[in-house]
Formats: structure tokens, C-alpha cells, sequence
């Protein structure tokens, strides 16, 4: 099933363990190389904390399902802190072709909720495949020679 | 004995049992009621006022210490200058050179 | 595009997406009518000039929003670039020179550098606030001398004054046939 990441932020985070909400989506990391949702963000800022792919039983449409508050943690390096202030999220991110064009700036991410897997990029009123995504940081997310503006 | 009469401002209050229980303190409190016409000492802490023994005539308003409005606004333009001068040394470092040729042969 | 417009551009990396730099200075070869390197800024709005440099080599791509590098190894320090990048002759800025044909005419003053969109650093020309008033565009190899006050530039060039961008394209390749280079 096909989620988004406009749609998911701020859902709620459930522990499958004990029925306790943990928290709610704050921002979505991903790994740009596999081109996947490495972690759910839960929380903004210094007190959020990570949840790996892997530690999830469900990402539904009402709830992103934890297999037990144990997999809740802290970020663990620069990147991961980045992130939890909010420097990697894709959404809003602007967009440069690898050739240094502006492209627009990316209004959503769409990725299969059973996988993780990336599918579109959204940027403006053009529907991208995410494999055109080389890199992406806090300035901008860098996408292939595929997408060079029309002259 | 007498106890140390408060001093509340204006008014003047005297321990109440000491009017009942000494005789005397009726003559006492006459010698109090004028020493309180002297002029009082300004005692009340304010931002700006401090028990410094001011001496204050009733009905008298003043500031002891605390910086005038001149003041502030000099002290503000210094703030201002010192970041605009910081402000342009520090565009002028990043302006570069330009667009800049090889030394040639030519 | 001009060497104005890539001077300020974020120098960004393909792989992290960080921009890492800022261009500060465009150093090109007239001979060679080529870009050799730029020199570089920090990015932030109160931050100094970068020690390190970024040779025409390591520049991936250079487009209208960003100066594209693989990643921060692309740039240098400055002794392991060549001369004209890691100690650039800063007196040698051409902006603002007097464009003077051998015959001793003023055509104008050097207002920027014109690159080719999508080539290698490729230079294409120079555009000119003419003598009589307005802009210019002449082509390169157009230059005979460079300094920081002049270029001196062959009678013929005269005649080859465009007036846009798209009228430079076509009067390269023949400027070139008649001085003789191909």
C-alpha cells in the first residue's frame, strides 16, 4: 500500500508490546543510497528519539506500529541528530539536478508502507521516481540528469 | 518597656499593649506624635530609590542612581555602529577579487 | 551563463546534498578560453573565505542554482591546485577593463565573462558596456594582451560586436574562421 510523507507526519506511534502511544511521526529518515525509511523521527528536537524500520510491526493508515518501547532511542550519530532537528527532512527540501538546475522544491514522498521503499518524489506538479534521488542533506536533495528542466 | 513603634509610611502605630498595660505611655506617645512631624527619612524601596538616607520632604518625588534616557540611547547607537562596522568588515573580507585571468605568457 | 551569475553559488555535493562552499572568485585561461578554477567563500551570512579551492577538474557541474561536486574531497588546499587557483592574481580581474582594439579604438569596458551552458568551464566571450552606450557581447579567442586595466583585442572584433547572447553563438564560429583558428 502506497503512504506518503505529507499524510503520515504527526500520526500517532503505538507500542504493539503494551498498547501505550509512544509519540507521533516528526520526520521520516532515509537512506538515500537503498532509497528506503531508515527510521520514524518521534517527537522534534532535542527529547525525540529513533525507531528503526526494523522495529516496526506496521505502518497503517491510523497508527505506525512499535514492536515494544525497548526499540525507541536516542540518536546515535551526527547524522541521525541532523535529522532529529529536522536538517534531513525531505519534505520542503529543495530540489538541484546533479548538473547544479534548480528543479523546485519537494511537496511530498511517497513510499510502500510494507517495504519502506521510496517510490514518487512530488515536486510541484511533477511526479518523480525516486530513483532518480542521488543524494540528499540539509541543503538539498540532488536528483539524476533524468530530470534536467526543459530549456 | 516600651516596644519599638513601626513605621508604616504615615501612619504611626504603637504596640496596643503598651497603651493598656504602662501608664506612662500616654506621655510617651504625646513625644512620639511629634517627633513624627519631623521630616521623615525615605525608607521605601522602589527600582530606582535606595535606603540611602535620602532626605525627602513630604510630597517630594526623585530617583537615586539608575541611568538617564541620553544615556541609553548612546549606549544603544554604540550597539548599533559596532555591529554595522562588524557587518561591512566582514562582507568586504568575502567580496573576493572578481572574475580573474591566468598569468599568461601574453 | 556569465562568471557573475556562478560567483555566490553553493558549492553542493551530488552524494550528501550539503552545500559546503560558496564561490568567491572565477579564474579562467583567455588563452585556453577556458574556466581553470574558483576560489571559495564559507556559506552563512557573517562567515569568512574558505581556505581551500576548487579546481575546474573536481567541478562536476555547473548549472543556474549550484556548482555540483562529487563530494568535499573535490575541494583543495590551495598548494595542491595549480598557481592560478590556490594564489590567484587578484590584480588581474578583468572586470571593468577597457576593451582597446591594436588601432587604439575603445569598444567599452569588460562588464562580465560569458560561459557555455552545460560544456567544461568552455568561455565563449565577453560581454561589454559599449562605448556608446548599452550592452555588448564579443567573442573569444578575442584578446591579443589581458591585464587588470585592458584587453587588447584585434581590429576585426569591431565589427563582431553582437547585441545578445544568442548573436554571440553564431558570430564565435566565425570570428574564429577569420582569424584563422578553427
Amino acid at each position: 500500500m502506497s503512504e506518503s510523507f505529507r499524510a503520515s507526519s504527526g500520526r500517532k506511534v503505538m507500542s504493539r508490546a503494551s498498547a501505550n502511544e509512544v509519540g507521533s511521526v516528526g520526520h521520516l529518515l532515509v537512506d538515500t543510497e537503498q532509497r528506503r525509511v531508515a527510521a520514524v523521527v518521534i517527537g522534534h528536537g532535542k527529547k525525540a528519539q529513533l525507531v528503526d524500520w526494523s522495529q516496526l510491526s506496521g505502518f497503517g493508515p491510523d497508527a505506525i506500529m512499535v514492536v515494544d518501547e525497548d526499540a525507541l532511542r536516542p540518536p546515535a550519530d551526527d547524522r541521525e541528530r541532523a535529522a532529529t532537528e529536522g536538517n534531513l527532512e525531505l519534505l520542503g527540501k529543495r530540489a538541484l539536478s546533479e548538473r547544479g538546475n534548480e528543479l523546485g522544491q519537494i511537496d511530498d514522498v511517497t513510499f510502500d508502507a510494507a517495504t519502506g521503499a521510496l517510490e514518487d518524489l512530488l515536486i510541484g506538479d511533477r511526479r518523480v521516481p525516486a530513483g532518480t534521488l542521488l543524494g540528499s542533506g540539509s541543503y538539498a536533495a540532488v536528483l539524476d540528469e533524468s530530470q534536467e528542466p526543459s530549456p | 518597656m516600651l516596644r519599638e513603634a513601626e513605621w508604616t509610611g504615615s501612619a504611626l502605630s504603637v504596640p496596643s499593649i503598651v497603651r493598656s498595660r504602662h501608664p506612662e505611655a500616654n506621655s510617651d506617645q504625646k513625644r512620639r506624635r511629634v517627633s513624627s512631624r519631623r521630616p521623615r527619612r525615605c525608607l521605601e524601596v522602589t527600582s530606582f530609590n535606595r535606603a540611602r538616607g535620602h532626605q525627602l520632604r513630604p510630597g517630594e518625588t526623585g530617583r537615586v542612581g539608575g541611568m538617564s534616557p541620553i544615556g541609553w540611547l548612546i549606549l544603544v547607537g554604540i550597539i548599533v555602529v559596532v555591529a554595522a562596522l562588524v557587518f561591512v568588515v566582514v562582507r568586504r573580507r568575502r567580496r573576493g577579487g572578481g572574475v580573474i585571468a591566468t598569468r599568461g605568457k601574453r | 551563463m556569465t562568471a557573475s551569475q556562478i560567483r555566490g553559488l553553493p558549492v553542493v555535493t551530488v552524494g550528501g546534498g550539503e552545500d559546503v562552499a560558496e564561490v568567491r572568485d572565477v579564474i579562467y585561461s583567455p588563452e585556453a578560453g577556458r574556466l581553470v578554477g574558483v576560489t571559495l567563500n564559507k556559506r552563512g551570512f557573517l562567515a569568512g573565505r574558505h581556505r581551500e579551492v576548487l579546481p575546474a577538474e573536481a567541478i562536476h557541474a555547473v548549472g543556474q542554482g549550484a556548482v555540483m561536486v562529487l563530494d568535499e574531497s573535490s575541494l583543495v588546499d590551495p598548494q595542491e591546485a595549480p598557481d592560478d587557483v590556490g594564489r590567484p592574481a587578484t590584480e588581474r580581474n578583468v572586470i571593468g577593463d577597457d576593451v582597446l582594439t591594436e588601432g587604439g579604438t575603445s569598444l567599452g569596458k569588460v562588464a562580465d565573462l560569458v560561459l557555455l551552458v552545460g560544456s567544461a568551464g568552455e568561455v565563449v566571450g565577453y560581454q561589454i558596456d559599449k562605448a556608446g552606450g548599452g550592452q555588448g557581447f564579443i567573442p573569444l579567442p578575442a584578446q591579443l594582451s589581458v591585464s587588470g586595466v585592458a584587453l587588447v583585442v584585434p581590429n576585426i572584433t569591431e565589427e563582431f560586436v553582437q547585441d545578445d547572447l544568442v548573436g554571440l553563438g553564431a558570430a564565435v564560429d566565425e570570428f574564429r574562421a577569420r582569424m584563422g583558428l578553427t
